[in-house]
């Protein structure tokens, strides 16, 4: 393992990641004792990039984000392992004075619910321009006059007017726009993006994805996009990481993750997507499931964590844990029998 | 949303409007006094006229001294609305700061403020303040520092429980994420979202006040004679209540009206301030 690892820290440091996470472990305190919810989870993300990162509800995708910006609320939740270089500093062992200075300038978040994620007490406008005021140091007008000018990027129509309306005052695509602009202001170099979609409606995601892109085409942010819609991030995602229980499952770019998955999981999820035009070519099917639930954090099964639920399951998956196995730089699966891997190992 | 709707929103609460309006004239009646009594309330005194019943003159009639009671519980109020608003204004510091820094911090600093918190509430308040009273002295002042002291732990537990919930909002983890500092937070984020409640506390508190002060006024603690205070006359009435009833009537409506317009005007505060009220009224609907 750990010569696995060393390789591909050799590799990364040729390509000089923006973010490259290693190690990292989260445990969320219980009154049975402390429940691992990510474990031993790495990655990278390189300028300009945006990756996806995949998993259903409880795969810690959110808490990983969250470990980045140590946002976990704590107690219950110990960030108890790892490390996440972030232009040369490692963000989790930075004090919390420091990191406020990364934090909505450097990298910024938007989150899952637009609803309540503005203050409702305060103009949008304001909200946008308190940014400005905490991590640029403009003075009140000028702060005023550069969060118009986000408005007016994320293409809020009537500008002037909209600043000084409160979120209530305003559907939830607009102001999922707002979160959107404060989280811009300061040109982050990697924007993580927590579910920004989930809470819309169909026409208005799309309309929100296509402003995350071309933003990131303006600003020349890496994205970091969490989701359990691969449909989402199956056109905009460059690289897609899969989390099933807290461990990375899956890692590849978009067109091997979906042509030819080779973790089990991600190859049941893909089946699980409706796709148009599939009668046409399979004929009629029944959409394909993933039969049980997520194994409870606390309750691990003792070998790979999606052994009690795999179609192709072994004695060995039930008491060995798979280890993750780099095929390149961008492609890894934890699995004792990849679906697609050849015999040397290539995709 | 003109002002104009905004004013007629708020002309539909009918607790807020009556008892608004109460407060409003007993507060003009504070601030105008001079020009409502027809009489000075403290040297206007005539043993000749002493008890009279109610008259023409005399519209809330005489007391024991001769002085006008319409008079005395006009400059009455000066006294009731200061204590109220001084108290409130002590009680409600100590207690937004105590429950701002409990409820953000929590912890140990929690435990101790609420510890604290509880042992004021096992007190009873009229015995709190009459323990600081005699330490202090009767008089006016002490009684302001013995009420302020006394009752701020509702607004602090309030604030802590509102601060509680705020702080998990998506807002404040948003306002987290964007690297805002703790004060920012505490004073920017969650304090504004947070005032509605403490708002109709203190005003709830005030009348309180008003009636401990009345309470301490009677036991002889609060304003001394011959300062016109509400309390204070009741206790000198109490003698007569059966030879010269309107020496206590009329300081006591005083007391009684005041105290439920308070009330009615917190009340009326908690029911437009309550988010939940704020969304039917104004239909959120996006434009």
């Amino acid at each position: 393992m750990n010569e696995i690892k060393e390789n591909i820290l050799g590799d990364i440091e040729k390509v000089e990641p923006l973010l490259k996470v290693d190690g990292l472990c989260v445990s969320f305190d219980s009154p049975n004792g402390p429940v691992p919810v990510v474990r031993d989870v790495g990655f990278y993300i390189n300028p300009g990039e945006i990756v996806g990162l995949v998993g259903e509800s409880g795969s810690g995708k959110s808490v990983t984000a969250l470990s980045l910006l140590s946002l976990i609320p704590s107690p219950p939740g110990h960030i108890t392992a790892g490390r996440s270089i972030f232009e040369g500093n490692d963000l989790l062992k930075m004090p919390n004075k420091r990191l406020r200075k990364i934090r909505g300038n450097r990298i910024s978040m938007i989150f899952q619910e637009p609803m309540t994620s503005l203050n409702p007490l305060m103009s949008v406008g304001d909200q946008i321009a308190e940014v400005f005021r905490l991590h640029v140091g403009s003075s009140k007008v000028e702060a005023k006059e550069l969060a118009l000018k986000m408005l007016k990027k994320v293409q809020i129509p009537a500008p002037e007017k909209r600043m000084k309306e409160f979120p209530f005052q305003m559907s939830g695509g607009m102001r999922q726009r707002i979160m959107i602009a404060m989280a811009l202001c300061c040109n982050p170099t990697l924007l993580i993006a927590d579910e920004p979609t989930t809470a819309l409606d169909v026409t208005i995601q799309s309309e929100i994805m296509d402003l995350i892109i071309e933003m990131r085409q303006e600003f020349g942010s890496a994205v970091l996009m969490i989701t359990h819609d691969l449909g989402v991030i199956a056109e905009t995602a460059e690289r897609i990481i899969v989390m099933y229980a807290g461990q990375i499952v899956e890692t590849g770019s978009v067109n091997e993750i979906f042509d030819a998955p080779a973790h089990p999981y991600t190859n049941a999820l893909l089946q699980s997507l409706p796709v148009l035009g599939r009668r046409a070519r399979f004929g009629r099917q029944r959409l394909q499931e993933i039969t049980g639930t997520v194994p409870d954090p606390a309750d691990l099964p003792a070998g790979c964590a999606f052994s009690n639920r795999c179609p192709n399951v072994q004695d060995i998956c039930k008491d060995t844990s798979p280890l993750l196995n780099e095929t390149n730089i961008q492609r890894s699966v934890r699995c004792h029998f990849p679906l697609t891997l050849n015999s040397d190992g290539e995709a | 949303m003109n002002m104009h709707q905004r004013i007629l929103r708020l002309l539909r609460q009918k607790n807020l409007v009556i008892g608004g309006s109460f407060v409003a004239i007993i507060v003009l009646m504070a601030i105008f006094a001079p020009l409502i009594a027809p009489f000075d309330p403290v040297s206007d005194a005539d043993l000749m006229r002493s008890e009279m019943r109610p008259d023409g003159t005399f519209i809330f009639g005489t007391d024991t001294h001769g002085r006008d009671v319409f008079s005395r519980v006009v400059y009455g109020a000066r006294i009731s609305l200061s204590v109220g608003l001084i108290t409130q204004i002590i009680n409600t510091f100590i207690g937004v700061s105590l429950g701002l820094l409990a409820g953000y911090w929590g912890g140990k600093t929690d435990d101790m403020i609420m510890g604290l918190t509880n042992i004021m509430l096992s007190i009873p308040v009229v015995v709190f303040a009459l323990a600081i009273m005699a330490s202090l002295g009767p008089g006016l002042i002490n009684l302001y520092i013995a009420l302020g002291l006394t009752n701020w732990s509702y607004s602090c537990r309030i604030t802590r429980a509102q601060v509680l919930s705020a702080k998990k909002a998506d807002y404040v983890k948003a306002a987290h994420s964007l690297g805002y500092g703790h004060i920012r937070i505490m004073f920017g984020q969650i304090m504004p979202n947070i005032l509605g409640p403490v708002l109709v506390i203190t005003t709830l508190g005030a009348a309180e006040a008003i009636l401990l002060e009345a309470a301490l006024s009677f036991l002889g603690l609060g304003a001394q004679p011959p300062t016109p205070s509400w309390g204070g006359m009741l206790s000198s009435a109490r003698n007569q209540f059966f030879t010269a009833p309107w020496l206590s009537i009329f300081p006591g409506l005083a007391i009684f009206v005041t105290v439920l317009a308070l009330n009615l005007f917190g009340d009326g505060l908690r029911d437009i301030l309550d988010p939940r009220n704020k969304a039917k009224n104004v239909g959120s609907k996006p434009k």
